[in-house]
């Protein structure tokens, strides 16, 4: 097996992906605006037609890259690239406006590829120890599981939006159940149309609701006047950081990599956290936190390291509970079921190498992020000079051409324009996209495993809290949806007893 | 800004709530069908999951609308004194551009189907980049690059049946 395995990771169109999806994702990353969602959604039609490995380490190349990609405007225009490069530009602009953008630049890349690469080996190590425990658990604890996943997807909506959050997430479900139900053959919301037998395909609304829906929100921001065509030629200055420099904030970089591997693992949280979470310890343990926020080397590496350590952990839950714990992982987990693939435990049984194909990838595709940025890190600084009014046309281009590649269907392209205006209508009045494709993708899991359920109850709902598991699952998950209301009352109090 | 953006919501929800409403009692029942010899069976048929997620989803609605009605109520009356905003031909152009712009991807899509990508993509993304104010004649060229090396990407090496 562990033959197959390396020979798996270093075949030449396993390599040649890794690197693509590596360079589309930091070039997306780089654009303002674009983020890891979006560089994974509009590369997944690209992979209907490849092998399954070589598809999914072009996506994992993208969302790699995509991540470390935000940093490179974080630092050069301070826009961040991404939410998960926020804490990024705090110390990676005022550090280029020294004349240092080559050393933030750096510091950025070291960091990333180390946390991408402390994240793979744990995602290496945990996964299938993860996987053999779950082997017994039954229907009800999967359903808790799958409630636990969603109320994490409501989490991504943010705080003082839980109840839009919770509605697209139900909508998502609901979208779910579109086409022929599977235990007794009978046709859901068809409306005579044949071709809905198969259901919504999730990769044909994730181009709708994440890409189209993005020109027309850009249109509108075109024409307010928020965008300048001419963006300003940024000055460039060499790296002279070495790389012992770097290895000498490694207490920064073990604690953001744990960091971010706990919180990338939770569903529902993501880089942006991760990272705030990294900056926030990093400069209380700093012996010089008067730097932080003016060009400090420990603020970016932190934040860095932690956003990129995100990537490996966010895999566990998707490969071991079939789980996708943020929106990237839901387009993951469409672009594999799109591939025939089932993911969950049995990946890690009956002695398929192809999980350790992926897992052991994603140490590569780390390293190629290394090497990439080394060679082209000027010829990315460059993309972020990049006009909107390409990109947009780009993005129109590719939506259609995409969307018609999964199935040589111009049924599937309506679909995309409806949902694209959907996901428009959405942005403009402030209801969540993730909840939504994240409830698309867990519907079938959850109605299957709820159906289980309840055939082996006997019809009562009361099976999910008298398993002790499955209870514990269903109190972390309704804690996790109340939690920020709970905390935005208990402050609120706090406040008024002050005041 | 604040009372127009709880308004919008308040309208929302309702619209919402009666989209609920047509779910439950006019379109489950008419488009999920159930099989009387399986309902003996099992009590989950095939429209319990969904009658189930509508009415979760119809008492989150109610939740939001009715947060929203309070929040409306405590906001402090508005100045009848101020003058009201006018809208400028500007602003009106802000709020339909997108619809434009949408307009446009529609007649994309058309011809993408009747004469085929090559000359869908020859005139559709020239007039969005005008329409965007560009005016640089290199970025069309750039536009039109990257789609001929898309149509050869997916025809000749994703085997994608284009026209």
């Amino acid at each position: 097996m562990f033959a197959e395995v390396i020979s798996g990771i270093f075949s030449l169109n396993s390599l040649l992906m890794m690197n693509i999806g590596m360079a589309v994702g930091i070039i997306i990353g780089a654009l303002p605006g674009l983020n890891v969602i979006f560089a994974i959604t509009v590369l997944m039609p690209l992979t209907f037609d490849l092998p399954s490995i070589s598809g999914v380490f072009l996506l994992l190349g993208a969302y790699c890259g995509a991540m470390y990609g935000g940093s490179i405007t974080a630092v050069l225009l301070n826009t961040p690239g991404t939410p998960a490069s926020v804490t990024t530009s705090f110390d990676g602009y005022p550090m280029a406006q020294k004349g240092r953008a080559g050393d933030a630049l750096k510091l950025a890349l070291l960091g990333s590829t180390f946390g991408g690469l402390f994240s793979a080996l744990v995602l290496l190590i945990l996964a299938p120890t993860i996987a053999r425990l779950i082997l017994n658990v039954g229907s009800p604890e999967y359903f808790s599981l799958c409630v636990f996943g969603l109320f994490a997807a409501v989490g991504i909506a943010g705080e003082g939006n839980a109840v839009k959050g919770i509605i697209m997430a139900l909508l998502g479900l609901f979208l779910s159940t579109v086409g022929m139900d599977t235990f007794q053959g009978t046709a859901r919301y068809m409306f005579g149309e044949t071709r809905l037998l198969a259901g919504l395909k999730a990769a044909v609304i994730m181009l709708g609701t994440y890409a189209l829906s993005e020109i027309l929100v850009k249109s509108r921001e075109i024409y307010v006047g928020m965008y300048q065509e001419e963006v300003p030629r940024v000055t460039f200055q060499k790296a002279t950081v070495k790389v012992r420099e770097f290895f000498r904030h490694w207490k920064i970089l073990i604690k953001s990599s744990v960091m971010g591997c706990v919180i990338g693992a939770v569903p529902g949280t993501g880089g942006a956290i991760a990272a705030m979470f990294a900056y926030t310890d990093a400069r209380r343990s700093s012996k010089t936190p008067e730097k932080f926020g003016s060009g400090s080397d420990e603020g970016i590496v932190a934040s860095e390291t932690a956003n990129n350590a995100v990537t490996g952990a966010t895999l566990i839950p998707l490969f071991t509970f079939g789980i996708p714990g943020d929106a990237p992982m839901a387009v993951l987990l469409s672009a594999l079921t799109m591939q025939g693939i089932t993911v969950g435990t049995q990946l890690f049984t009956g002695g398929n190498p192809w999980i350790y194909i992926i897992m052991g990838g994603l140490i590569l595709v780390n390293l190629f992020m290394l090497v990439q940025g080394s060679l082209f890190i000027r010829a990315f600084a460059n993309v972020t000079r990049v006009p909107l009014t390409v990109i947009l046309p780009v993005i129109m281009v590719l939506c259609m051409i995409g969307t018609f590649a999964i199935s040589n269907s111009m049924f599937d392209i309506r679909i995309m324009l409806a949902f694209g205006l959907l996901g428009f209508l959405m942005k403009r009045f402030r209801f969540p996209i993730p909840p939504l494709t994240i409830g698309l993708v867990l519907g079938n899991l959850m109605e299957s495993n709820l159906r289980r359920s309840l055939l082996l109850s006997g019809g009562s709902y009361g099976v999910f809290v008298t398993r002790p598991f499955s209870l514990v699952i269903l109190l972390i998950a309704f804690g996790s949806l109340f939690y920020p209301a709970i905390r935005r009352a208990l402050k609120k109090n706090k406040t008024e007893k002050a005041g | 800004m604040d009372r127009k953006k709880i308004k919008e919501d308040i309208v929302i929800y309702a619209l919402l709530l009666a989209g609920c409403g047509a779910l439950y009692f006019w379109l489950t029942p008419d488009q999920v069908a159930v099989n009387p010899n399986m309902v003996d069976q099992s009590a989950f048929t095939p429209r319990t999951f969904p009658n189930l997620l509508t009415g979760a989803m119809a008492a989150a609605t109610a939740l939001g609308l009715i947060l929203s009605l309070l929040r409306f109520a405590r906001l402090p009356k508005p100045d009848k004194t101020a003058e009201k905003e006018v809208r400028t031909g500007k602003d009106w152009i802000i709020l339909f551009i997108p619809y434009i712009i949408y307009g446009i991807i529609i007649v994309y899509s058309v011809l993408f189907e009747k004469l085929g990508y090559i000359w869908a993509t020859l005139l559709i993304p020239p007039v969005l980049m005008f329409l965007f104010g560009c005016r640089k004649w290199y970025l069309y060229l750039c536009v039109y690059g990257f789609s001929a090396l898309m149509y050869v990407l997916f025809k000749y090496v994703l085997y994608v049946p284009l026209r």
